[in-house]
């Protein structure tokens, strides 16, 4: 949604405004709904957007739940204008119109807003959501000290298990980082991994159910 | 009858596998098409447990409770230890993977959303809903209902076996692989063990008969173990003049005392990573009975913790324990899990409620010989009016 809060100019453009977004495209998973935010953040970036952090939902729209998502930004362009590119990227989809939702209301396939409103408030209130790119993410690759994943907009880091790492221990990342929405925070949680380190709960490419089973 | 069953019910071939109320009502269909299936004679028995329940977090705690209700008979239990339990061992001599391959998260359409993310990984070896004492299995159990544990070894494809699927396989066409050809190296990504090999499901049968094993496995008389840790063990619960095994009912007056009687034999030779497993502690796991819960998506027991706890370390005759649970008041149930000691963590319900549980297994790091348990199935007493 459309907020007032300014920050820091950049470009001698107008100063920047914070803008969030949900959008639906009826994906299935979250690995359709990530690429397909790939494409949503390269449009935004070209029209010049910082500070993006992108999310995908689950949302419960029908009997069966499907994944929306997310877009948070800074940016100097219009909201109509930002809007556009959004509704185009999720309207572009095989063919399925999609929805997105912006402040107070949306456009798209009416029952589709109704998921992109609720990605759209999971995204502003932080309650929930698996956050696929924030700002800082992308230094993040190869291993990293948890000091270093505490610098970026990271809030917490939580073990599972009942292990919880020291802030000098190094996580193997697989370049790979989901973490999660909990209560207004942002947070990543972690598992023991050989020796000594630690590796994100998600893992890149987990074993598929019954596939290789035959 | 298999493959009339595999056509009209399973989840992969009808791409019915998350959990949504149509799937939901094709397992229930399935069920009854086994009910009917043994009613009619067209096939002398049959029962179903769930494989590796808690892996993908697609078995919500309802859809369990409903296979249960729907054929109590048939729907008996499901896995308390997945297979694939070489696939934690290190790379580069193993798959590097998860224990049990369970290495996944929760997918926001098929699993059910009520989970934990610690649900999609095993403690020492088992899944979740049987691991965590006061957990899924307890909430089914203090309800008074039967559902049992085994433990499989989902042999698929064997860790450092020398064959290997037949060159040119396409599953997704044929609906199989060509057949195995020998391979120059042994194949160690494979994550399995042979049957028998690691996992083993002890069932009380009164004869050597398919019929026989398939009644003992209904009644619940079950232990598992891991890596040969236990070679014999003999479990009654005494009141009055009357016992019963594993999976057993007791019915006593109130105020009557009741007593477990354990016998376990440790192992007596090497297991089959050559070396004699030694059975360090034995737990004694008690629940109360609180009857059929509202919410069917219960998933914790909060009358169920461990009781007591024997060093049992060092053994190596017949252990036997006698351990007194004081006179019958209200129904209560109670069942064992021992260990080798070897890596120990407070349960996820705290350390009040398991002080020296199972610890999460580390994702390619999970030898599956330096961590072994066993679980027995519970035996319940009620009072009679």
């Amino acid at each position: 949604m459309t907020a007032s809060t300014q920050v820091p100019t950049w470009d001698q453009q107008l100063p920047p405004v914070e803008f969030i977004a949900g959008l639906d495209a009826m994906t299935v998973s979250e690995r359709s709904a990530e690429h397909l935010l790939t494409q949503v953040v390269a449009a935004v970036e070209s029209l010049g957007a910082r500070q993006i952090t992108a999310a995908t939902h689950r949302v419960q729209v029908f009997e069966t739940a499907h994944v929306a998502m997310s877009i948070g930004l800074c940016s100097t362009v219009s909201d109509a204008q930002m809007s556009a590119v959004l509704a185009d990227a999720v309207a572009a989809q095989d063919g399925i119109g999609g929805a997105i939702w912006i402040g107070l209301s949306g456009n798209g396939l009416p029952a589709l807003q109704a998921g992109a409103q609720q990605a759209a408030k999971a995204h502003s209130d932080r309650s929930s959501g698996r956050v696929v790119r924030f700002p800082g993410g992308g230094a993040l690759i190869g291993s990293v000290t948890f000091e270093q994943l505490m610098a970026t907009s990271i809030d917490l880091i939580q073990g599972l298990g009942g292990d919880q790492p020291d802030l000098d221990a190094v996580l193997v990342t697989r370049d790979f980082l989901r973490p999660r929405w909990q209560a207004g925070q942002l947070v990543l949680h972690v598992q023991p991994a050989a020796g000594g380190t630690w590796v994100p709960f998600e893992t890149p490419n987990p074993t598929p159910c019954c596939a290789a089973h035959g | 009858m298999l493959k009339a069953f595999e056509n009209g019910y399973d989840g992969v071939v009808n791409t019915a596998t998350a959990n949504t109320a149509a799937n939901e009502a094709l397992a229930l269909a399935g069920l009854h098409f086994l009910s009917d299936s043994v009613a009619s004679h067209r096939v002398a028995d049959a029962l179903m447990f769930a494989n590796h329940p808690a892996r993908k977090g697609i078995d919500s705690p309802h859809e369990i409770r409903g296979w249960r209700d729907a054929a109590p008979k048939i729907a008996v239990g499901m896995e308390g230890a997945p297979g694939h339990q070489a696939a934690g061992l290190p790379a580069p001599l193993g798959a590097g993977s998860g224990r049990g391959f369970y290495d996944n998260s929760p997918d926001p359409v098929a699993s059910f959303p009520g989970y934990p993310l610690e649900s999609y990984r095993t403690f020492g070896g088992f899944d979740w809903m049987t691991a965590t004492v006061g957990g899924l299995w307890d909430s089914l159990l203090a309800e008074g209902k039967a559902w049992w544990i085994s433990a499989n070894s989902d042999s698929h494809q064997v860790w450092a076996d020398i064959s290997q699927r037949g060159p040119g396989s396409d599953f997704a066409t044929n609906g199989f692989f060509n057949d195995p050809v020998h391979s120059t190296a042994p194949q160690l990504t494979n994550g399995d063990f042979w049957p028998g090999y690691y996992s083993r499901t002890h069932v009380g049968s009164t004869d050597f008969s398919y019929a026989s094993v398939m009644q003992g496995l209904r009644a619940g008389r079950v232990w598992v173990d891991h890596g040969g840790l236990v070679d014999a063990l003999d479990v009654r619960l005494r009141a009055g003049g009357d016992d019963v095994p594993l999976g057993g009912v007791l019915h006593t007056r109130r105020g009557t005392p009741v007593t477990l009687q354990i016998r376990i034999d440790p192992a007596r030779l090497p297991n089959w990573s050559e070396f004699l497993p030694r059975l360090a502690k034995v737990d004694v796991i008690r629940g109360a009975i609180t009857g059929p819960v509202r919410d069917r998506d219960t998933l914790t027991a909060p009358g169920t913790k461990v009781v007591a706890s024997y060093d049992v370390s060092g053994q190596t005759k017949t252990i036997v324990l006698s351990y007194p649970l004081g006179r019958l008041d209200d129904g209560f149930y109670v069942r064992l899990r021992g260990s080798d000691g070897n890596r120990l963590a407070p349960g996820l319900m705290g350390a009040a409620v398991d002080p020296a549980g199972p610890k999460m297994d580390v994702v390619g790091d999970a030898d599956p010989w330096q961590d072994l348990w066993f679980y027995t199935n519970p035996m319940w007493v009620l009072p009679t009016r």
